[in-house]
This record gives structure tokens, C-alpha cells and sequence, in this order.
């Protein structure tokens, strides 16, 4: 005879949980197989266009190379136009549809962990759809829905005392991806660029906690969301955030809260925990998160954004506006030579001419593509918005090692900006990145 | 010839055969051919729902994460090469969507107190006193369960209640197959551990008798006693 050991004991417990640990009331009710089959091919009806695009995309390596051709030549159109006279004329019918589809696509992965969706890894254009789960694990998820809102996901800085230390989650679910995103921070922190709208709020943040809920919408703005536990970190650089419980339709009431801000708060007690600091020094500084193909101005307008260099190359303006952008890198000029990594040059390369006009590095910089795009022959009745970043990797002595605008100007302005860009020389340290908002009108 | 040597002979064929016809179902479901999804849900609908209740203790969240393992794998589908078989593909479908729920279910609110489902049936039926034990073991034995870390959670289950082996459980969880061996090696003794201190299992000496205990588990994965190898 066995002894009744812990052993044995598990051994006979596991051996009848495989004859009886199984969901015998869903075993038997074939109506409810019925009606879950029912609601998975109805999801299925649902998204399966974009679906199958994307596999007849992946059958045809020769198809997928003429896109990735097709994208390329998008990629030389970032300057958006704002058509005057064509109010009416809003973003082609295919993008809209597509847009209403989607809650976002992931723009990049900016870092050496993995983005995953549902749990599984996924790269750059995987797209997101209401109630997936997105992971950012040791890196950066860049994500944007089009026209509407650019925004990351990162694990927060802070961390609570019982959270693992070598894995560094954020994790947001999308719960909404009608007219308005709506995502539930689970972990880490969302930070967004959120076009504005002339009504109804764009985007929104929700954080849980046991039965608390609370939620930050807004119009459009620049935001970040950062929780730890229950306590929430809101750092609003700019725009105009609504802080209160979601509503079941509508518009969030809640406290209004005008950026510069810094707001803390615990979602378990909001109306006694809310404290907001409008010194634009407790502001976090805010990444930079500019849309991939268009300008906020001409959402908030409502009017047309059209690339112009699709528009030069002949292609529909929508190719441009749906296929994200990858960044450029500026070649450098011939004129100016590749800098040397000698410290006598370092120092002799940083000391300033009196001689010449006191400009800041970076002001000129933005200057000079501003001259350049100014240069360009437009039509009388369109005006040009552009909006982009200038990243800019830092060689000895300040020199310019590496130039790249993401999303990318018109090759013309680029080549035109180079001479300025290379030859600047800036104070920040070598192998430092420099990044220089670009935005402009003319 | 034997009737049993044809059989032995058949067999391979036949495995053969099913292989073919599950890849080419698989394949156009991936083509996305809803009438091939259906038939994928209907092979494999029993299997997802075991292991989904074995691995949740949430009998009112099974549906929704059942269905969401379909949904799942329906817009994975395209990605699936063929490298494992369609089998040990959908038990990593399925675990990842229950790790998710529970990563999920433990920042959501919780807006009101729900009994499982099997809780609320009970109070309607009259069960002899051996099923009513039967059962108060199970919910016991899935407490003790959800008290697993998921990484040992998982492997137990696919190893111990699934009969999977360590190897294609690898394949699953995508770590080495020693990881494994050790992560059933530790769930083990945690489980053994807390089975004393479960009141509902204080009797369960009871049930380690000769007369209840077959032939001793086929795991030739379980590491020998103190070491974790």
C-alpha cells in the first residue's frame, strides 16, 4: 500500500482533474457554442478586408517590392498642402473607411525590447483594432492613427516597489476606436499628439483601479499619462485636458485642467488627491511626437491635406497619406568635409568667430530649411504647412555627423538645407542625438 | 498478415493524410475563407474551452477569452508558417490570450461580485455527495493553481492535465526545454506544498490508495527528487 504522501495526493488529484477539471456546462450547451461561433464570424466579417489585403500583400514579394516603390516615392511628399478653397475636399473616401477600421498601426519600435499585440511580437504597420491589448517591453511604441493622434508607449519611469525589475512593461488596451481613441492605461505610460478637433474629445486615457475609473480626454493637445499603481501622473505641455469619470456617452465632465501643467492624482480618491502645478518647469519635457504626413492645422480646419510631392510625381495624394513615412537621412554636401575626431580640431573647431552673427546652432538650422522650402514655386491660392523633426547625431567638436528629418521634406529642400545642417557646429557632447522641431508655414 | 500488422502499416498513412487535410484547411482559413475558419472552431473549439478553463479560474470570463483565442488566431493566421504543428501553434495562441486576460483582468474594475458560473448551477441541483466532494476538490485543486506563478502554471497544465510533452510545451512557451523540466519541477513541489494547507484537500490522504492509484505518471520530463536540474 502507498503511503499518502503530498506526492501521491497530487498525483491522484491531477489524475481526476484530467476526467473532471473541464467546463462541462459550455460541453453540453451546444447553443451556446452556436451563438460564440455567431459573434467570432461576425468579427471576423468585420475586419477581414484589411485582413485579406494584407496577406494577398505578403503573397507577392513582386507586388510587395512595387509598394515599398510606390511608398518611397510617397516618402518624398511630407510637406502637406492646405487647399483654401477646398473645404469640402477632406481625405479620400478609402482613407477614411480605413481610418474608422483601425484604432492605429505601429509607426516604429524605438528600442531593443518588443512590441506585442494580443501577446505576440509585431513590427512596423502591424495594425491595432479595438480590444487589442498592446505590449511595450524594454523599448518605445510609437503608434498613430492618421490625421488624428500620434502616441507612445513606454514603461514608466517610475517604478512600484512590487513590480519585477528586469522586465519593463507598458501595456495599454484599445477600448475604443470609433471617432474618438480611447485606451485603458493597464502599465507604464501613453504619451500623445492629439490633433485637435473642433468638437467632441479626439482621444482619451483611462485608468483602473479595483472600481475606480478615471479618465483623461481631450480635444488636442500634447499629453502624457504615466501610472504606477493607482497613482497618476498627467505632464500637459499643451492644449486642454478633461480629468474626471468617463461617462457613458458623450463628453467627459470633469475638472478642465490648460496646459503648462503637472497633475498628480491617485484614481482611487480623484476629488481628493488631485493636485496640478502649472509651472512649466514641473512639466515633463515632451517627445517628439509629429504625425507622419500631415500638420495638425489642417485637421482642425477640416480641409484637405495633400502631399505635394505625390501631387509633383503625379500619384494620388492618398498614397501619401496612408503609407507611413520613413524617415531620410541628409547626404552630406561635397562641399563640406566629414569632420575629424581630433581634439586639437575639437577645440579649435568650437571656438566661436566674433566676427560672424550671433545665431544659435539649432535656430539656424530650422532657418535655413525654412529658406529653402520659401524658395519652392507654389500655387497662388495654396499655402504649405510643414511640420517635422530634425534628428541630428553629434560628431567631435560639434560637428554634424548624421542628419535625418522624419518624416522626410521634399528631396530638393533637403539637398538645399544640407550645406547649412553639416556645417553647423553645436555645443552638445559627441554621439549625443540633437533633435529640432521643424514647422513652419508659407 | 495479421489484422494488427495492416494497422500498424496503415497507420502512418493515415496520419499522413490528416496532416495534409489539416494543412490545407489551415491554409485556407488563412486565405481567409470563413467556411475553413468555421471548420478549424469545430475541430478545435473543445480543446481551446479545456484548456482555457484549466488555466483561468474564471469560469465567467471562458466565453469572452474563448472567443477572443479565435479571433486571435484568425488574424494570426497568415503568420503561421507550418514550423510547428497546428496543434502546439493554437496552444500558444491560446495561452498568450489567457496570460493577456489575466494581466488584464488584474488593472480592470471590478464593478460588481460575480459566482462562477458553476457556483450559481449547484444551487439548483441536487448532487450525490460523492460529485458535490468531486467538485469542491476541483475548485480546490484550481485555487491552488491560480496561486502559480503563470510561467509554472502554464507548463503544468499543458504538461500534467494536457499530456503534452516537455518538448513541444518548449515550443509553447518558447523556452529551452531544460526551463521547462525545471518550471514542472518547481510547480510540483509548490503544489505539494500547498496541499496541506488547503482545508478542502485535508482529506485527501483518502484518495492515494492503491485502489486509486494507476500505473505512476509518464513524465520521464519530472527531474529527480532535489534537483531541478
Amino acid at each position: 500500500m502507498s503511503e499518502p504522501t503530498p506526492k501521491n495526493a497530487l498525483d491522484a488529484l491531477v489524475r481526476e482533474a484530467k476526467q473532471d477539471l473541464t467546463p462541462r456546462e459550455l460541453d453540453v450547451d451546444a447553443a451556446k457554442w452556436s451563438a460564440m461561433e455567431d459573434r467570432i464570424l461576425a468579427r471576423m466579417a468585420q475586419e477581414r478586408s484589411p485582413l485579406i489585403d494584407e496577406v494577398q500583400k505578403d503573397s507577392s514579394s513582386r507586388v510587395r517590392y512595387l509598394r515599398i516603390g510606390a511608398a518611397v516615392l510617397a516618402a518624398a511628399a511630407a510637406i502637406a498642402l492646405l487647399v483654401k478653397n477646398d473645404p469640402g475636399g477632406a481625405l479620400p473616401e478609402s482613407a477614411t473607411s480605413q481610418a474608422e477600421l483601425t484604432a492605429s498601426s505601429l509607426r516604429s519600435n524605438e528600442g531593443p525590447g518588443e512590441v506585442r499585440v494580443g501577446g505576440f511580437p509585431v513590427s512596423a504597420g502591424h495594425v491595432l483594432r479595438a480590444g487589442d491589448v498592446v505590449e511595450a517591453e524594454d523599448t518605445r511604441a510609437v503608434l498613430e492613427r492618421p490625421r488624428k493622434v500620434t502616441w507612445l508607449l513606454e514603461a514608466s519611469a517610475e517604478r512600484s516597489a512590487d513590480s519585477p525589475p528586469a522586465h519593463v512593461v507598458g501595456r495599454a488596451r484599445v477600448k475604443s476606436a470609433g471617432e474618438s481613441l480611447v485606451l485603458g492605461l493597464e502599465d507604464g505610460a501613453i504619451e500623445a499628439q492629439v490633433t485637435p478637433v473642433p468638437s467632441g474629445e479626439a482621444f482619451a486615457v483611462d485608468v483602473a483601479s479595483g472600481t475606480s475609473l478615471v479618465r483623461v480626454a481631450v480635444h488636442g493637445t500634447h499629453l502624457r499619462v504615466a501610472r504606477t499603481g493607482s497613482h497618476v501622473v498627467v505632464d500637459l505641455s499643451e492644449g486642454v485636458v478633461s480629468i474626471g469619470v468617463p461617462p457613458r456617452t458623450g463628453s467627459t465632465y470633469g475638472t478642465l485642467v490648460t496646459a503648462p501643467a503637472h497633475i498628480e492624482l491617485d484614481v482611487v480618491d480623484l476629488a481628493h488627491t488631485l493636485r496640478i502645478d502649472h509651472g512649466a518647469a514641473a512639466v515633463r519635457a515632451p517627445v517628439t511626437l509629429a504625425a507622419s504626413h500631415e500638420t495638425a492645422s489642417a485637421a482642425v480646419n477640416g480641409t484637405a491635406a495633400r502631399a505635394e510631392g505625390a501631387q509633383a510625381a503625379g500619384t494620388p495624394a492618398a498614397a501619401g497619406a496612408a503609407a507611413p513615412l520613413a524617415p531620410a537621412t541628409v547626404p552630406r554636401p561635397a562641399s563640406v568635409p566629414r569632420p575629424v575626431a581630433d581634439p586639437s580640431h575639437v577645440e579649435t573647431a568650437a571656438k566661436v568667430d566674433p566676427s560672424l552673427p550671433v545665431l544659435p546652432p539649432r535656430a539656424a538650422i530650422a532657418a535655413a530649411v525654412r529658406d529653402c522650402a520659401a524658395q519652392r514655386h507654389r500655387p497662388e491660392n495654396v499655402r504649405v504647412t510643414v511640420s517635422s523633426s530634425l534628428t541630428l547625431r553629434i560628431a567631435a567638436g560639434g560637428d554634424v555627423e548624421t542628419a535625418q528629418f522624419d518624416p522626410p521634406l521634399l528631396p530638393e529642400i533637403q539637398s538645399c538645407a544640407a550645406t547649412a545642417i553639416y556645417k553647423a557646429k553645436l555645443a552638445d557632447a559627441a554621439g549625443t542625438s540633437v533633435v529640432i522641431p521643424i514647422d513652419f508655414s508659407y | 498478415m495479421t489484422r494488427e500488422s495492416i494497422t500498424d502499416r496503415e497507420a502512418p498513412r493515415r496520419e499522413g493524410r490528416e496532416a495534409s487535410d489539416v494543412d490545407d484547411v489551415v491554409s485556407r482559413a488563412a486565405a481567409g475563407e470563413p467556411e475553413a475558419f468555421r471548420t478549424l472552431f469545430l475541430r478545435h473549439k473543445s480543446d481551446v474551452a479545456r484548456l482555457v478553463y484549466r488555466m483561468l479560474n474564471a469560469p465567467a470570463d471562458l466565453e469572452d477569452v474563448i472567443q477572443e483565442v479565435f479571433v486571435q488566431v484568425f488574424r494570426s493566421l497568415k503568420d503561421f508558417r507550418g514550423q510547428a504543428k497546428f496543434s502546439t501553434w493554437l496552444h500558444r495562441v491560446t495561452v498568450n490570450v489567457v496570460l493577456m486576460h489575466r494581466r488584464s483582468a488584474r488593472s480592470r474594475p471590478v464593478l460588481t461580485e460575480e459566482l462562477p458560473g458553476e457556483l450559481v448551477a449547484d444551487d439548483h441541483q441536487t448532487l450525490p455527495d460523492e460529485d458535490v466532494d468531486r467538485r469542491e476538490r476541483m475548485r480546490a485543486f484550481q485555487r491552488l493553481l491560480s496561486r502559480l506563478a503563470d510561467k509554472k502554471r502554464i507548463v503544468f497544465v499543458l504538461h500534467e492535465l494536457e499530456g503534452m510533452a516537455p518538448a513541444e510545451i518548449a515550443d509553447v512557451v518558447g523556452a529551452p526545454v531544460l526551463t521547462v523540466r525545471t518550471r514542472l519541477f518547481y510547480a510540483r513541489r509548490e503544489l505539494e506544498a500547498m496541499l496541506a494547507e488547503e482545508p478542502t484537500l485535508a482529506g485527501l490522504a483518502g484518495l492515494a490508495t492503491p485502489t486509486t492509484a494507476p500505473a505512476p505518471p509518464p513524465s520521464s520530463a519530472r527531474p529527480a527528487k532535489g534537483g531541478a536540474s
